[in-house]
């Protein structure tokens, strides 16, 4: 009897050790999957969010440095702007051409959109070094996104600053 | 006694399981941790990096352009620069011409901190004639 008695007492506590065991190890491994799922989900969307900023960064770098520095396609596409199919308004290494600023002017917002390669909302400008603008054409940021970027140039002899910023529309 | 033995038994498991754990929430720490360390790196953007290095070089370019370099009046080189800058940048900017003429205007490159430089050569001409050859080092850094 006492023998039976001792058997069952071992084994209860064998299994009340096994069982705390397990749901420690349990609760343990759900905190650190519950820890891993949102570490990683928190990280994907800033992930997200940085790739798409850094590829509108590129994006208005590059639109920029073509117009800045680019005669654009065909190179005297300032004449005639519907035979223009790439836009660069430089009629020297970072020296604007009035005529082809003119002509930029004058085309179609979603046309020059087209022509300078970009999918996002822009909004160029250009003026002087004390800040009077001396043209502007696009619209200005009112989405979720949004980057700049400014080159140095020369416009008629003076110095100036061009500016590209790149936005986003909310439902973008 | 033979109680007292199959009691230490126990707790010895118990204790080997407890190790166990603690050793595996430490693998998974160091994990997450180094998983942390290689994401807060590759989120360093390079980018604003290009934004500099094209601000220099358009400075020099328009000095080249507009014949300031050519002066080789340190003065003057200065003064153009100074214009040119952003309110954000500090610049050194080094010209050298093949007479050995050597200029420099500017503050001086910080130490600890990323700083783009670039090259850009340019010619000093007499009327159509090439009369001399030149460089001007740049090197540009958020203030």
């Amino acid at each position: 009897m006492n023998l039976t008695k001792i058997g069952m007492d071992k084994m209860k506590k064998r299994s009340q050790i096994s069982i705390t065991d397990f749901f420690l190890a349990a609760s343990i491994f759900v905190v650190l999957i519950g820890a891993l799922v949102f570490v990683y989900s928190n990280y994907t969307a800033k992930f997200a969010s940085r790739q798409e900023s850094s590829m509108m960064q590129l994006s208005a770098i590059q639109a920029a440095d073509i117009l800045a520095k680019s005669h654009g396609k065909p190179d005297r596409w300032g004449v005639n702007s519907t035979l223009a199919q790439e836009i660069g308004l430089a009629q020297d290494d970072r020296n604007i051409s009035a005529q082809k600023l003119d002509s930029f002017l004058n085309i179609s917002y979603n046309t020059s959109k087209e022509l300078m390669g970009i999918t996002d909302e822009y909004h160029f400008k250009i003026s002087y070094i004390d800040g009077n603008t001396i043209a502007e054409k696009g619209m200005n940021s009112t989405g979720r996104k949004a980057v700049g970027v400014e080159r140095r140039v020369i416009y008629g002899g003076e110095n100036a600053i061009l500016s590209l910023i790149l936005w986003k529309r909310d439902d973008q | 006694m033979a109680r007292g033995d199959e009691m230490k038994g126990l707790m010895k498991k118990g204790f080997v399981f407890s190790l166990d754990i603690a050793i595996a929430v430490l693998v998974t720490l160091l994990i997450m941790a180094a998983a942390h360390r290689n994401i807060v790196n590759a989120e360093k953007n390079s980018l604003p990096n290009a934004q500099m290095a094209a601000v220099g070089s358009d400075i020099a370019a328009l000095l080249d352009h507009k014949g300031v370099l050519q002066t080789l009046d340190e003065e003057k080189i200065e003064s153009g620069m100074n214009d040119l800058m952003p309110q954000n940048y500090d610049m050194l900017l080094k010209v050298a011409v093949d007479d050995g003429t050597v200029l420099y205007a500017g503050d001086s490159v910080p130490a600890e901190q990323f700083v783009s430089s670039g090259k850009r050569f340019f010619t000093i001409k007499d009327q159509a004639s090439i009369e001399h050859y030149g460089y001007a080092s740049y090197w540009i850094w958020a203030r």
